[in-house]
């Protein structure tokens, strides 16, 4: 008997094509974030083994506890990176959480105004915002440090709050701008006739629909605060406001240093903004698309 | 509970003037339709008034008190939006119940008011959903319970209909109609459909280019229109117009076509009509166009007195009415007859105007030249 093909029957080239690049490219994402998390719960001598182990043979907590509670070993080797880890954790949040915080109170009455108003010199003065990102970082860190000594603000939270501010702002205030416009005027005109004042028309209608992209707008200035590293190196120095960046490259010049603990780390400084991200998904992703539709 | 006048009212934006010189009363109680083509400054007007829009030049005044310098919040209004406006985040009942928890109205009484007029409205089991779960119709309900669910001066509508599909329109114009008797307040009805103008208002204001042509009842609208534009904007099928002038044969006010095609065939083969003119002579140059509601056309298969000869260009049949097109004398002339039709298309047909029901409107400036309807007769 033979087994008859259908005659319609074709390979879907292009749907295996498209499969295989999909998962090579999830792969290239997430491997290398795989590995740094298995690491982080590996000894030592099964993260410099060859050919690596993918998956720890004998997992310990050894690497996080570390940072609690340095072993002798590790107090040895690379131990201020050590110390300072929990601390920079701290210093990380706080001063992100502070930009987002005060990137979307400024660009939010920004971008409010940008949407609605008709003024002059309007679009002049949006160009300038973007043109002020596009002056690289290590032309300006200098005269931020002087300025930032004259006020005796080194080494604390708000000297990077403000510089980070100064970073996202432009962006941030891009972001709600086109967010903003897409609010269809006649939702707050609707709230007017339904006897709100402004303020009440405001935070009762406009901010509410407008949430997913200030969500988009906040993470935003989040993930800049919380990835900045040359600047943070400028204006700290000691464990009273290092962030994360800092201190893992500390671990990087550190030529004692574990990769496991480094790994532990990296670990730690990840959870937060993949929380964020996490919670806030579904409003990000709304964010994104409404955006995007409409311009 | 509240007239509403407008004095004067003028609107310009930049150098454009889009509302002109505007004098309006709307009566307390009564539906009062503004009616015109699109961007002819219907929403516009309705803006001014209800606070979102500040007037260049005039006043507004809500029972004789002045309103123009109160921002919307402070007005007592409620408004329908074209767009509906409901707000996304929102449940149905939150979106309803909106202004009257700005209003500081007790929970308890929102609550109640809210499931009132839902229930007026036929949407008492959406009141969970939010306004992106609903349909069109459904939505265009919560538009309108937003406004109806608390008390206001005036009620404005700006177009809440026109997203609807022609079945909904129809039924929701009878309910809107209906609403307006039930809660018995002051509607201002913005439409570019002429139906939804006759069929729901007390009285009817034609806009064109920011000027309001004329501001009367239906009836008065579409027996007496002050203008050729308000004849021919209101009515559907719209009125037939033939050019031509007024000339005295014999002591009798006529009306010639100048027709292209008739000219050629000599004066007695073109349209003639009595007519009769009131208030003045007519233009110095008797350049008039007469106009005739389909409605007020008739055919016959055989010559009768006063009758013309024609030919069928085309029969549209309306159900109980067919629709039939005359080549006559060169211009395309409707007639609304009664069903059945027969005669096929390129036959001879017999065209009458209903002389009673005859409109003159002067050729160069369309004004009206003579009332149609017998009782205002002398
Ligand atoms: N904010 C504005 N700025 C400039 N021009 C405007 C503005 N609002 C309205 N106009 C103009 O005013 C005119 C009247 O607009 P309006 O919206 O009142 O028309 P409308 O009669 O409601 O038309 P439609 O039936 O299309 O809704 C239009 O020509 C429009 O372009
Ligand atoms: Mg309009």
């Amino acid at each position: 008997m033979t087994v008859k093909v259908p005659l319609r029957y074709r390979i879907p080239w292009k749907k295996i094509v498209l499969y295989v690049l999909a998962i090579g490219f999830a792969l290239y994402l997430v491997l290398p974030f795989y590995w740094i998390v298995a690491m982080s719960f590996m000894h030592e001598v099964d993260a410099i083994s060859v050919p690596p182990h993918w998956i720890p043979s004998s997992p310990t907590l050894e690497n996080y506890l570390g940072f609690v509670n340095p072993s002798e070993s590790q107090a040895l080797v690379g131990g201020r990176a050590n110390e300072e880890t929990p601390y920079s954790l701290r210093n990380s949040l706080i001063v992100a959480t502070c930009t987002a915080v005060l990137n979307l109170a400024l660009a939010t009455f920004a971008a409010y105004s940008f949407s609605r108003l008709k003024f002059k010199g309007s679009q002049v003065l949006l160009v300038l915002y973007l043109i002020t990102r596009m002056v690289p970082g290590i032309a300006i860190i200098i005269p931020f440090y002087l300025l930032m000594r004259s006020f005796g603000l080194l080494d604390t939270y708000l000297a990077l709050i403000l510089s980070y501010t100064t970073f996202a702002l432009p962006i941030t205030i891009w972001i709600l701008k086109d967010f903003f416009r897409s609010v269809p005027r006649e939702l707050e005109e609707a709230a007017r006739v339904d006897r709100c004042g402004w303020f009440r028309t405001m935070w009762s209608v406009f901010l509410p629909v407008a949430a997913p992209g200030l969500v988009a707008a906040g993470v935003f200035a989040f993930m800049t605060a919380w990835n900045e590293f040359m600047f943070a190196l400028f204006l700290t120095s000691t464990k009273a406001a290092k962030t994360i960046p800092v201190v893992a490259a500390n671990f990087a010049t550190d030529f004692n240093t574990q990769f496991t603990v480094m790994a532990a780390a990296g670990v730690l400084a990840v959870v937060p903004p993949l929380l964020l991200a996490l919670i806030f998904q579904r409003k990000l992703v709304q964010g994104m698309a409404a955006g995007s539709v409409k311009g | 509970m509240a007239e509403v006048r407008l004095e004067g009212i003028t609107k310009s934006f930049g150098g454009k003037t889009v509302v002109k010189d505007l004098n309006l009363t709307v009566e307390d109680r009564e539906f009062l339709t503004l009616v015109g083509p699109s961007g002819c400054g219907k929403s516009t007007t309705l803006r001014m008034i209800c606070g979102l829009e500040r007037a260049t030049g005039g006043d507004i005044y809500f029972d004789g008190k002045p309103v123009s310098w109160l921002p919307a919040n402070k007005r007592d209004v409620a408004m329908v939006f074209q767009s509906y406006a409901l707000y996304p985040h929102k449940t149905v009942g939150q979106n309803i119940g909106f202004a009257l928890k700005m209003m500081r109205v007790p929970k308890a009484t929102i609550a109640e008011q809210v499931l009132k007029a839902a229930r007026t409205l036929d949407i008492e089991d959406l009141l969970d959903r939010k306004p992106r779960e609903l349909s069109g119709g459904q939505r265009q309900r919560v538009a309108l319970g937003r406004a109806i669910v608390r008390e206001a001066g005036a009620y404005l509508l700006d177009e809440p209909l026109s997203n609807l599909d022609a079945q909904l329109r129809v039924l929701m114009r009878a309910e809107i109609k209906r609403l307006h008797v039930d809660v018995a307040r002051t509607f201002i009805y913005v439409t570019h459909d002429q139906v939804e103008a006759m069929t729901m208002s007390d009285r009817i204001a034609v806009m064109r280019d920011g000027v309001v042509q004329q501001c009367a009842t239906p009836e008065e609208i579409y027996e007496r229109p002050a203008n050729r534009f308000v004849a021919s904007f209101m009515g559907s099928p719209p009125m037939n117009f033939v050019t031509g002038e007024l000339q005295d044969v014999d002591g009798v006010r006529m009306f010639r076509s100048t027709a292209t095609g008739a000219v050629g065939r000599g004066r007695n083969q073109a349209l003639s009509q009595e007519v009769t003119l009131y208030g003045g002579e007519g233009p110095a140059d008797g350049k008039v166009v007469l106009g005739v509601r389909p409605e007020d056309v008739s055919l016959s298969q055989t010559p009768l007195p006063g009758y013309r000869p024609g030919k069928v260009f085309v029969a549209e049949p309306l159900g109980p009415d067919v629709l039939v097109t005359v080549r006559l004398d060169g211009e395309l002339v409707k007639a609304r007859v009664p069903t059945p039709f027969r005669l096929g298309y390129d036959s001879t047909v017999h065209v009458g105007f209903n002389q009673d029901r005859l409109h003159l409107f002067n050729a160069s400036d369309g004004q009206a030249l003579q009332a149609p309807t017998r009782e205002e007769r002398p």
